[in-house]
């Protein structure tokens, strides 16, 4: 029977081989380690997500041109059309080559854009150039934007546009639908845009315009921001 | 603190017994489950709650008590393991141990035997207990583990490689 009993231990020694035993008085240290690891893991959750948020931050705003947290906003021009027309004189001259982005974000009050015409009716007319072109955004989305007085008015407060030389002829008033954008030409008195059309939406913005491309003499970016009056 | 009120001796105590016992309870139940991760667990248990109400069972036999304990872990944690074993026989690995043993025979041949045989033989065989405390601890009469170990050595013989050493 000794002899079973000496199986017997070889077969459990041979078993439990390798098995590290803890002693139950042990845990409250172990209880310590696992609460700072635990505060660890959330400090180093909270780093993760600050970086993160940083990272996103600086990706995104190229697109959306909000006020960047790093630098200045990178926008890649991957679109240049010619201006055919004159509906945004001065700032956009017949012969000029406009570069763009498609790859635009947020669309802000003042940007110049590229936009499909609506389809041509019996009243409405595709302007010289064809079915797209350059206009302004002059309301966005929630604003009431109206021609009183040769200025516009968005929400009851003037709209100064510096790049404007001429008088806006009077239009009435329009509540801005949902996605969709209020365009004026710079050239007011013969400029087809939403004083016709009424707003656009967004899905007929094709690019917003970033600089002038050529000719050299006419160089540079597109004039003119917009601002509230109070 | 969890301690309080409870004297250095009585923990100094726990510390003895602790060392002295925790290795062959790990092997007792390995033996009764032929099972690592069961055995590892039911050890580490039973050791748990022993030192938790070690002021209540210091004093009787904490000994038999840790042993009665972790097989009884064994037991339900077998049962489990088998009806697991049963229904998801993909979704686990029961984990054997070292894939050769010394006596690769027996441990064989304990494989085979029923988990209450087995339990038997490791009492009374391995910790050496005497059949009426092998009958306490598994909650079982006298003559019940008597035919519990005579099956079980019974099938362990019926394998001729290790006959001769249970004559």
């Amino acid at each position: 029977m000794s002899d079973l009993k000496s199986s017997l231990e070889r077969v459990a020694e041979a078993g439990v081989a390798g098995i590290a035993l803890r002693s139950p008085q042990e845990p409250r240290a172990q209880r310590r380690t696992r609460a700072r690891s635990v505060v660890a893991t959330l400090a180093g959750m909270c780093v993760v997500l600050a970086a993160v948020a940083a990272v996103s931050l600086a990706v995104r705003s190229p697109d959306q041109r909000r006020p960047q947290l790093f630098g200045q906003p990178k926008v890649v021009a991957n679109a240049s059309y010619p201006v055919l027309s004159a509906g945004m004189n001065p700032t956009l001259q017949i012969g000029d080559v406009v570069s763009a982005t498609t790859q635009y974000g947020v669309i802000e009050r003042g940007d110049v854009v590229r936009v499909r015409f609506p389809r041509p009716s019996a009243v409405v007319k595709y302007p010289p150039g064809g079915d797209a072109g350059f206009k302004r955004i002059i309301a966005v989305p929630g604003d009431v934007v109206e021609g009183r007085g040769g200025r516009v008015l968005v929400d009851g407060r003037e709209l100064a546009e510096p790049y404007l030389h001429v008088s806006t002829s009077e239009f009435p008033r329009v509540i801005v639908p949902r996605d969709s954008y209020f365009l004026l030409g710079d050239n007011r008195p013969n400029s087809a845009d939403s004083r016709q059309w009424g707003p656009v939406r967004g899905s007929e913005i094709i690019a917003i315009a970033l600089r002038i491309t050529a000719p050299a003499a006419r160089a540079g970016p597109i004039a003119g921001t917009t601002s509230l009056n109070r | 603190m969890r301690r309080a009120g409870r004297s250095i001796h009585v923990d100094g105590d726990f510390e003895v017994f602790y060392r002295g016992e925790a290795e062959s309870l790990l092997r007792l139940c390995f033996l009764a489950t032929l099972n690592r991760e069961a055995a590892a667990d039911a050890t580490q248990e039973a050791m748990a709650r022993a030192w938790k109400r070690w002021a209540d069972i210091a004093a009787s036999n904490p000994r038999a008590w840790v042993r009665t304990v972790a097989l009884n872990l064994c037991r339900s944690r077998w049962r489990r393991i088998a009806r697991e074993t049963r229904l998801l026989p993909r979704m686990y690995t029961l984990d054997q141990g070292p894939a050769v043993f010394p006596d690769h025979d027996l441990h064989a041949a304990l494989q085979r035997l029923p988990p209450r045989q087995r339990e038997a033989i490791a009492l009374r065989y391995f910790a050496d207990l005497p059949i009426a405390e092998c009958a306490r601890i598994m909650s079982l009469s006298v003559g019940a583990v008597k035919s519990h170990l005579a099956r079980g050595r019974e099938r362990l013989g019926s394998d001729a490689s290790i006959k001769e050493e249970i004559v």
